[in-house]
């Protein structure tokens, strides 16, 4: 009985004592933060830290959501997020579907393609922001050894090109990680299928849509939702290559709340959209734990 | 419908020789099995005939074509794949009807061809189904489906049943007997399994090592076997050789060897006498039965093992280092026990004789 009684007492602590770190850690680190966040966005707080006055108020809200501001970093954050999703599917595939065959140096060729991931980001943003200066980057160098082309855009400091200039940046930065869980996938597709489909009389076009395609369907809505999230998040490429200039032209919504914060030290709006933020994040992660789930049903 | 053939078809890898220069015709409406042991060569053959695999040296022939350089989908093929290779994310009704939608053929025609199809396989209720919501024998069945529903020149099918369980592929075997039949369709049809070879094929072409080693109808396969290993791969249990020498004793022939003294039949004598001074004889298991008193005349030895099946015995019966299979009737399970010295008589007109050197059958008489 004592045995048992000993058991009894183990099994009734050990999970505490086995996640109360892990709670505590997630308690300080993020519900704790989160929380005060939330606090300062019902203020009127200008810096961090000052105390709160005049009690609760909904008014940083409002005033964000009416900001033509606010407006801007999020199409920027769609586009930029978009942009690298799209940018890094199509590219990952590709790559991916090079790699999936046998070539002579394929060891060294796969090397490269995933070697952009492993570049910090810092030293990816100088690297390119060299790349695209406009009058001595390679970029426009190589644009201009082009025949049909004699102008080149002044990349980072155009607003028409601005954007466009840090998504290509950030595609380099991601699509490895594409490329990483694409193989992976192709190489779950069973060659069966695809000498089945040939034999029905798909050519190499429809293989790839009525095969390849749907073979990698899942590994896709994985990749796309991990993309879109971290590109909502991701904040050292603007910061470093145009402070989310020029005109605002790649304020994201992690930059514009960053300067917020700390340059207009408006915290109270800041986290405001801060909170905003969050909530485009959680109904993004929620779609891919829904995911998630549905294959493991299968 | 159409004809096959193949002229000094040959499979080289960098490593190896996979099929080496066979020759294979393949009448219309033909049920033509290719059996041998795993890495002989004859998924490979099958392979080639659908244009998935290269063709290193040779020509393929499908009716009038010579298809070395067609690709598959201009074949006019159909395969059943051993892992079936059903489209997983498409269901029944779209698996059936991939190869017809390639084809652009009208939705309406589309619709009544797979409900034919799904009818003769008893798939109808399941139309709706993904692959991965049906049993194997479905799966089976759907492939099956997909391979008839566009009637295309040749069947070509690689170790379809391998993957069912007993039961299921001793129906499933007769089930595609009986549509190739109604069908008519050119099949080639890849087994490592004799039975299922002896069982369906209208003919059979016997793989070892990259080359066909003998071709022809079951019955032949079995009685008269090319060489030694057609005699030990077809049939269960297989043909029995023994080693044995020619001697006269009193002035006529006699076959002696370890299990072995038979009088030699007149019309072998000769040509055995050519043969070399060693050889093998062979008969079939059931080609023998107990000899009434004399245990040294005959085939003979101890009786090593004895296996009841209910419906026949099989005895092992060894002398030396030899030993050989007798098959006979449940009646003779009393006469039989272990360690009794037993002997058999022959038919000598079922005696089968092979050369020790080059393993190819002596033909006598």
């Amino acid at each position: 009985m004592r045995l048992v009684d000993h058991a009894d007492r183990q099994d009734r602590w050990l999970p505490a004592i086995m996640l109360g770190p892990v709670l505590v850690c997630i308690l300080l680190l993020v519900i704790a933060p989160l929380a005060w966040g939330l606090r300062i966005s019902l203020t009127d707080s200008r810096m961090i830290g000052l105390g709160f006055k005049d009690g609760l108020t909904f008014k940083n809200y409002l005033s964000v959501l009416s900001d033509p501001d606010t407006w801007n970093a999020v199409w920027v954050t769609i586009v930029f997020s978009g942009g690298t999703v799209l940018g890094s599917v199509l590219l990952g595939i590709a790559a991916a579907l090079v790699l999936d065959r046998e070539f002579w140096g394929r060891g060294i060729v796969r090397v490269l393609v995933i070697l952009p991931w492993a570049v910090p980001h810092v030293v990816a943003a100088l690297v390119w922001q060299w790349m695209y200066n406009p009058d001595f980057g390679v970029l426009n160098y190589g644009l201009l050894l082009l025949p049909w082309i004699d102008a080149t855009p002044k990349w980072l400091s155009d607003p028409d090109y601005a954007l466009l200039a840090i998504v290509l940046v950030n595609v380099w930065k991601t699509y490895p990680f594409a490329v990483l869980l694409l193989l992976a996938g192709l190489q779950t597709i069973s060659d069966d299928l695809y000498e089945a489909s040939a034999i029905d009389g798909a050519g190499p076009v429809r293989r790839f849509f009525d095969i390849t395609l749907p073979g990698l369907r899942r590994v896709l809505a994985i990749v796309v939702l991990l993309l879109l999230i971290w590109s909502f998040g991701n904040f050292v490429f603007i910061f470093l290559m145009t402070q989310g200039g020029p005109a605002g032209a790649t304020n994201a919504l992690v930059v514009h709340i960053y300067f917020e914060t700390f340059r207009f030290f408006r915290a109270g709006s800041a986290f405001a959209m801060g909170s905003l933020l969050l909530v485009m994040s959680i109904i993004l992660t929620s779609i891919y734990i829904m995911i998630l789930r549905s294959q493991e049903d299968d | 419908m159409a004809t096959a053939r193949l002229e000094k078809v040959t499979k080289y890898y960098p490593d190896h020789l996979a099929v080496d220069h066979i020759d294979l015709d393949i009448a219309e409406g033909e049920f033509l099995v290719l059996v041998g042991p795993s890495g002989c060569g004859k998924s490979t053959t099958l392979r080639m005939i659908a244009g998935l695999e290269t063709i290193s040296e040779g020509d393929i022939w499908i009716g009038d074509r010579r298809v070395n350089h067609i690709s598959p989908r201009h074949r006019d093929v159909a395969m059943v794949f051993q892992n079936y290779a059903l489209y997983p994310h498409m269901n029944v009704y779209m698996n059936l009807s991939y190869s017809l939608r390639l084809r652009r053929v009208a939705k309406a025609e589309i619709d009544v061809l797979v409900h034919k199809v799904a009818g003769s396989l008893h798939l109808t209720g399941l139309l709706g189904r993904k692959p991965g919501q049906l049993s194997g024998g479905q799966r089976q069945r759907v492939a099956l489906g997909r391979a008839i529903i566009r009637e295309p020149k040749l069947f070509l099918m690689d170790e379809p049943l391998s993957n069912l369980d007993a039961k299921l592929r001793v129906q499933t075997r007769s089930e595609i007997t009986r549509l190739q039949r109604q069908l008519g369709v050119t099949t080639v049809y890849v087994t490592h399994d004799q039975s299922e070879a002896m069982t369906m094929g209208s003919r059979i072409a016997v793989m070892n090592n990259g080359k066909i080693l003998q071709t022809d109808v079951p019955r032949d396969l079995y009685s008269n076997p090319a060489n030694v290993f057609v005699a030990q791969f077809v049939g269960t249990p297989p043909m029995n050789l023994l080693t044995c020498q020619m001697d006269k004793v009193a002035g006529s022939p006699r076959l002696l060897g370890e299990c072995v003294n038979i009088s030699c039949p007149e019309y072998a004598a000769e040509r055995l006498a050519e043969a070399g001074e060693r050889f093998l004889v062979g008969f079939r298991p059931e080609d023998i039965e107990i000899a009434g008193d004399d245990p040294g005349v005959g085939f003979g030895g101890a009786v090593k093992a004895v296996e009841d099946l209910g419906h026949e015995l099989l005895i092992t019966v060894s002398e030396g280092s030899t030993q050989f299979i007798a098959r006979l009737p449940p009646t003779v399970a009393e006469r039989v026990r272990l360690g009794d010295k037993i002997g058999f008589t022959v038919n000598s007109s079922r005696l089968r004789f092979f050369d020790t050197r080059n393993e190819q059958a002596i033909t006598v008489g």
